[in-house]
Formats: structure tokens, C-alpha cells, sequence
């Protein structure tokens, strides 16, 4: 199987294959050949044994609905992407370009938009802050912009996944 | 011989009015002590833990807080359809409502707390203020009465000035970080004011806040202690809380690190007279902030059980939900006050919350998909999920609270540390990276900790992600990744089993599908 696995902004390109030993899995990475003694413990846990015999407890999850995967790997979450195909632009695309939509995270109800059309904002000024959870939450774009659409008002209640903002 | 006004009240039944983990802990104290149990819950809980938990439960029907688990007359009306005698109320929610413990002993149930009376006068924080006055214990210098909500700018602005800069604007019903902000200049009040009382009308109810000198980086100490109803109160060794996240605590440990036996003394006999002062029972807590030359003061006093209870519980082996119900029931305290000022060892707590902490702590509420709580020697996790549960958005977002016991600060530490590492929740992001970091800051490390230093990091980190990978971790990451998309092709059970069911990208799905046909 031929995968291309984008993870940070970098594409590698991995063949895995069955390994001699039942159980385990060759994956040829960079003209390597890695071998997994890979255990799957359901709900995307999996046991992972290398060749020197280290080990490492995994957990691979698809995030919904992007369809993102979510690996953790010694606690910290890793987002990637996962296709047998060379996603367009993929490697191409640089952080800062194109248009950026800020969405709602949570559901809740939008309290300010501290920003209008035209306004440029840095990467940490927030754009909409939303309560949720009885807390107010200040979103930001992470990154420096200027703000192209404002798609919400005041007093609004939105759902996860609303584009709030759009910055380009 | 007890007279009859203390007689000892029979409990056979205690309604919970929480919910999480909280909820949890005090059915477990029910169930040791051989007390049934009763469940409230909104409709998104009832398939939480605390609900399965308990011997019955009865729905309150709706999810917003102010249409179930601040309804009085909901509750009441469920303590006398399954034949309660007591009421538990928690920390937060009603926990701290005198009109709720009021309706509670007119319909004639014990409320496992202090007296209705006692939890008006500290509950609003400037009679609170003046109670510790009287008791002789040290004070913020701050505004004598509270500023409501009618009451003019150009007041307003007068009466801050009085106080002087920086100073804090808090609310008067307040507690949890809620209705507070800080004022530098006068410049900055009036907006300070206005989102305070919008924050504390929407909160508590009551729009009126008042104004407290801010002191410069102190840290925040509290006194726990127990009162019974024949007198007799014991302080217990302080918690130190001062690592607090935009007034909200993140991590609290038991004792406070550089803390001198004769600063203890002192700290738990103001706290011993405050609540002798006011005739407190049952369980409570004073908070103090202390200075740099350990000069300390009555910031307020929390009439309820707290969150951070359990590290007081690790260190002295008292457990303080069974004294609470033994209280209420009439008994006599009998703890040791040698044994509760004495820690032996040392315990800090992390509240792990369903917030992504590389999103400035954005609340992410959702199902768990998958959950490992760490054990082995020294460790106690108070949680209130489980895997397959769903975090609702509706309530606070707090999942567990982890406890680590050493032997002193340090193995302590360690022992968090290695917890930590074993502790995995699946399908939503926690604050458990957050901790992994802030356990290894050499400030915490030194115990050098006052209640600006985290914010005032994270104002220098502008953002940045708590944990990063590596160049190894990378490399695991994507092993994990190509093995695990391999595996789902030669079985017919995808992995992830929850996203299958939901609508995923032709991207992901084209992957699948071609995986399948090799």
C-alpha cells in the first residue's frame, strides 16, 4: 500500500507492506525499511514494537468531519492527513496564503466582534469572542490578516463549524 | 449528654444536588458509610457516571443550569418523591445559595453544609470581609460596602481611587474566577466594571461587585477546616493554589511549598476564629493571600466543600466528605488538631479540563472515544467520565481532578509527571499537556509560585503549543499512522469506528477504499 502522509505542511511518501514475521508490517520510508511489530487494540489503540525493541503506546483517530487523523503519540496530539493520492497544493500550500475562515470551535452565543471589514489584525488580536460554558472566549486568527467578511452579529447563537470571520 | 437540639439525626438517604465528578466523589463516601444515594440530572446526563453511580435517579428535565441544577423546587420536590433525608450540594451550582439551604430545612432535610444564615453573611464578600475583621484577621484594604449596580460613574471612579491602583474588581456573589478583573489605572475601571457585573449578573444573579487593592504577586494560601455543631473547629494544614490561570486555579498542593511551622500556626488560628466568629459548621474554607514578607490577609471565605479537597485528604488521611455527613448528622469532631495541621508527605492536584490549552484554553467539549486513568502507588483520580461519554457544553468543563502523593514535593512531582504520561483521553483535546509543561518549569519546580506568574508566562509564550514534537516523535507518529492505515485495509472493521459513522471527506474515504482493494 502507497500513502502519502502530510503532517506539518511536509508530505512523505511510505510503502507499507506485510512484514516476514506474521503480525508485524514493513513500512519503507525514505529508502528504509522499518519493522513494525504492530499490535491493533481496537478504538485506535495500537502497540507499536521496533526492531531494538522499544516501545511505544499509540492512538490514531479520525477527526470528524474532516477527516483529519489525530495520533498521540507520548501525550501530545498530532494532526495529519492521510491519502493514497498526492493531495493538490498540499506541500505547496505555505501557512499564510489564501483566505482564512475562523470557525466556532463550540457551539455558544457570539458576545463581541471586535473587528470590522478592512480592519488588519495580528496573529493574537481576537476577532469574535464567544461565551460558552459560562466563560467568555476570545478567538483569534493566528495569524496576521486583514478581515474580509464578519459573518455573525452580536447576540448570535452559533454551532461548531460556523465560519465567524474571514481573513485573507 | 447531648440535649435534644443535638441529637444525633438518622441518615439513611442523601440526595446529591451535582453533578460530575464532584457528584461522584460524595456517593462514594454515601456508599462507604452505608447511606443510599439519589441522582439528579439534565437530559444530556443520563448516561453520566454520576448518574449510573447512584442507588436511584430522577430527571430534572431540560440542560441549562438555570432549568436543572439550579432549580430548587425541582430538586426539593425529587427529594421528597424518593424519600431523602439530607441533601449533599457540592461545590458550585447551589452549593453556596442560602435559599436553597434555607428551602431545604423547611422541608425538613438535613443540608450537609453550614446554616442558612452563616452562608448569606460570608457569601456576600464585603459582610464577609467585616466578619474577619471582627475576628481579629488581617484584611485587603479595599471599599467597605458594595458598589451596586445603580450607582454613578463618577462614584464609581471616586470610590476606586480611594483604593488605589492596581486594585481588583470583584463580584460580591462571586467565586470561581467569575466577575473579576484587574484594574491598573483609573483609565481601565468603568470597562472592568461593566464586564464584571455583566460576567457576575449572568453568573450569580447580582450585579454588584466592589474593589480590593491588588497586592503585588502573592501568593494564594487557604485553610481548610471542620466545624461541628457543638463548637469545636479544627484547621487543617494549608493548600497553597497559587498557580491560577486568569484567576482560576490549575494546580493546588498540600503543604505550600516554603511555608514555616510558625506562619502555619498563625494562618490556621485566624481561619479557626474567623469561623468560630461567625458560628460556622461543617466544612469550609478560608483563603488568604500572603505577601512577600509573609504578611497575610482574609480574601474570603468558600462555605462548601472545595475542588481542591482531596489533596488535604492525601496528606492528613482525613476524609473530609465522611466528617461532613457525620457533622450533619450531629456527631462530635474528633480529629486530631495535631493530625490535621501535621502533613505527612506532600499532594498536588491538576484539574484536567476538556479545553484545548494550545487554543488559549478554548472549552472543547465532546465524546470521549477513549479514556486510560493512570494508578499505582500514590496516585487517586476523581473523575466523573468515562469512555463513550459526552462532555456537554452546558455545564463547567472540568473532567477529573488527578492527585499525586509523595513522599515529599518532589517525588510528588515525579509521580504527577509519570501519571501524566499514562493518562490518555481519547476524541477531545485536554489541559493535560499543559501540565506535563508547567510541572517542569523550573518556578514550579523551586516552588517560587505566586498567582501572576502563570499568566504572566503565558503572555511570553504567545501561544505557543505546551508540547511539541520532536524529530523521534515524528518519526513514531508516522509509523503509527502507515501501520494503522494498513491494518484498517486488511480488516473489515474500520479503526476508528466512531468517525465511520459520521460523514468523513471523499479524501479519507478514498484512501479507505483504495486501501480495501490491495
Amino acid at each position: 500500500m502507497r500513502l502519502h502522509i502530510e503532517q506539518d505542511g511536509r508530505v512523505r511518501q511510505v510503502t507499507v507492506a506485510n512484514g516476514r514475521v506474521p503480525g508485524s508490517v514493513d513500512v519503507h520510508v525514505d529508502d528504509t525499511v522499518i519493522a513494525c511489530d504492530v499490535r491493533d487494540l481496537g478504538q485506535g489503540r495500537l502497540s507499536l514494537r521496533l526492531t531494538d525493541g522499544s516501545m511505544h503506546d499509540l492512538v490514531v483517530e479520525t477527526a470528524s468531519p474532516s477527516g483529519h487523523r489525530v495520533v498521540h503519540v507520548e501525550g501530545i496530539r498530532v494532526r495529519a492527513v492521510v491519502s493514497t493520492r498526492v493531495r493538490r497544493g498540499a506541500a505547496a500550500a505555505g501557512a499564510a496564503a489564501g483566505p482564512l475562515r475562523i470557525v466556532a470551535p463550540m457551539p455558544g452565543k457570539v458576545v463581541r466582534v471586535p473587528v470590522r471589514p478592512g480592519d488588519q489584525v495580528d496573529a493574537r488580536q481576537p476577532v469574535v469572542v464567544i461565551e460558552a460554558m459560562k466563560m467568555e472566549n476570545a478567538l483569534s486568527a493566528g495569524r496576521a490578516g486583514v478581515v474580509r467578511e464578519v459573518l455573525v452579529q452580536e447576540g448570535m447563537s452559533v454551532e461548531a463549524g460556523r465560519p465567524l470571520v474571514v481573513l485573507e | 449528654m447531648p440535649n435534644a437540639e443535638n441529637a444525633e439525626r438518622p441518615m439513611k438517604t442523601i440526595l446529591i444536588a451535582n453533578r460530575g465528578e464532584i457528584a461522584v466523589r460524595i456517593m462514594r463516601a454515601c456508599r462507604e458509610m452505608g447511606i443510599g444515594t439519589v441522582a439528579i440530572y439534565s437530559d444530556v446526563d443520563r448516561e453520566a457516571r454520576h448518574v449510573r453511580y447512584a442507588d436511584r435517579a430522577f430527571p430534572l428535565v431540560g440542560n441549562a443550569p438555570g432549568d436543572t441544577y439550579l432549580r430548587i423546587d425541582k430538586i426539593l420536590e425529587i427529594a421528597r418523591r424518593s424519600g431523602a433525608d439530607a441533601v449533599h450540594p457540592g461545590y458550585g451550582f447551589l452549593a453556596e445559595n442560602e435559599a436553597f439551604a434555607q428551602a431545604c430545612v423547611d422541608a425538613g432535610l438535613t443540608f450537609i453544609g453550614p446554616t442558612p444564615g452563616v452562608i448569606a453573611r460570608m457569601g456576600s464578600k464585603t459582610a464577609a470581609r467585616d466578619s474577619a475583621i471582627a475576628a481579629g484577621a488581617p484584611v485587603v484594604p479595599g471599599t467597605q460596602t458594595p458598589v451596586a449596580s445603580g450607582v454613578p460613574d463618577a462614584d464609581v471612579q471616586q470610590l476606586a481611587d480611594a483604593v488605589g491602583y492596581p486594585l481588583m474588581v470583584k463580584a460580591v456573589a462571586g467565586g470561581g474566577g467569575k466577575g473579576m478583573r484587574e484594574v491598573r489605572t483609573a483609565a481601565d475601571l468603568l470597562d472592568a466594571v461593566r464586564t464584571a457585573r455583566s460576567e457576575a449578573l449572568g453568573a450569580f444573579g447580582d450585579a454588584a461587585v466592589y474593589f480590593e487593592r491588588r497586592l503585588q504577586r502573592p501568593r494564594h494560601i487557604e485553610i481548610q477546616l471542620l466545624a461541628d455543631q457543638h463548637g469545636t473547629v479544627v484547621p487543617f494544614v494549608e493548600r497553597e493554589c497559587s498557580v491560577q490561570r486568569r484567576h482560576q486555579k490549575v494546580i493546588e498542593e498540600s503543604p505550600a511549598p516554603r511555608m514555616d511551622g510558625d506562619l502555619r500556626r498563625r494562618m490556621a488560628e485566624a481561619a479557626a476564629s474567623v469561623a468560630r466568629t461567625v458560628g460556622y459548621t461543617n466544612a469550609g474554607t478560608i483563603e488568604f493571600l500572603v505577601d512577600a514578607e509573609d504578611r497575610f490577609y482574609f480574601l474570603e471565605m468558600n462555605t462548601r466543600l472545595q475542588v481542591e479537597h482531596p489533596v488535604t485528604e492525601m496528606v492528613t488521611g482525613v476524609d473530609l466528605v465522611h466528617w461532613q455527613i457525620r457533622i450533619a448528622r450531629g456527631e462530635r469532631l474528633t480529629v486530631s488538631p495535631e493530625q490535621a495541621l501535621t502533613p505527612r508527605g506532600h499532594a498536588i492536584e491538576c484539574r484536567v479540563y476538556a479545553e484545548d490549552p494550545d487554543q488559549r484554553f478554548m472549552p472543547r467539549p465532546g465524546r470521549i472515544t477513549s479514556l486510560t486513568v493512570p494508578g499505582g502507588p500514590g496516585i487517586r483520580d476523581d473523575s466523573g467520565v468515562e469512555a463513550g461519554f459526552e462532555v456537554p457544553i452546558y455545564y463547567d468543563s472540568m473532567i477529573s481532578k488527578l492527585v499525586a502523593w509523595g513522599g515529599d514535593r518532589e517525588e510528588a512531582r515525579r509521580r504527577m509527571l509519570r501519571a501524566i504520561g499514562e493518562y490518555h483521553v481519547g476524541g477531545i483535546p485536554t489541559t493535560l499537556p499543559f501540565f506535563r509543561w508547567m510541572l517542569q518549569q523550573p518556578a514550579f519546580i523551586s516552588g517560587e509560585l505566586d498567582t501572576t506568574m502563570l499568566d504572566a508566562e503565558l503572555e511570553r509564550r504567545e501561544g505557543q503549543p505546551f508540547l511539541a514534537t520532536g524529530p523521534a516523535q515524528d518519526e513514531t507518529a508516522l509509523l503509527a499512522l502507515a501501520s494503522s492505515a494498513f491494518l484498517a485495509g486488511r480488516r473489515p472493521t474500520p479503526v476508528d469506528s466512531e468517525a465511520s459513522a459520521a460523514p468523513r471527506s471523499g479524501w479519507a474515504a478514498a484512501a479507505r477504499q483504495s486501501a480495501l482493494r490491495k
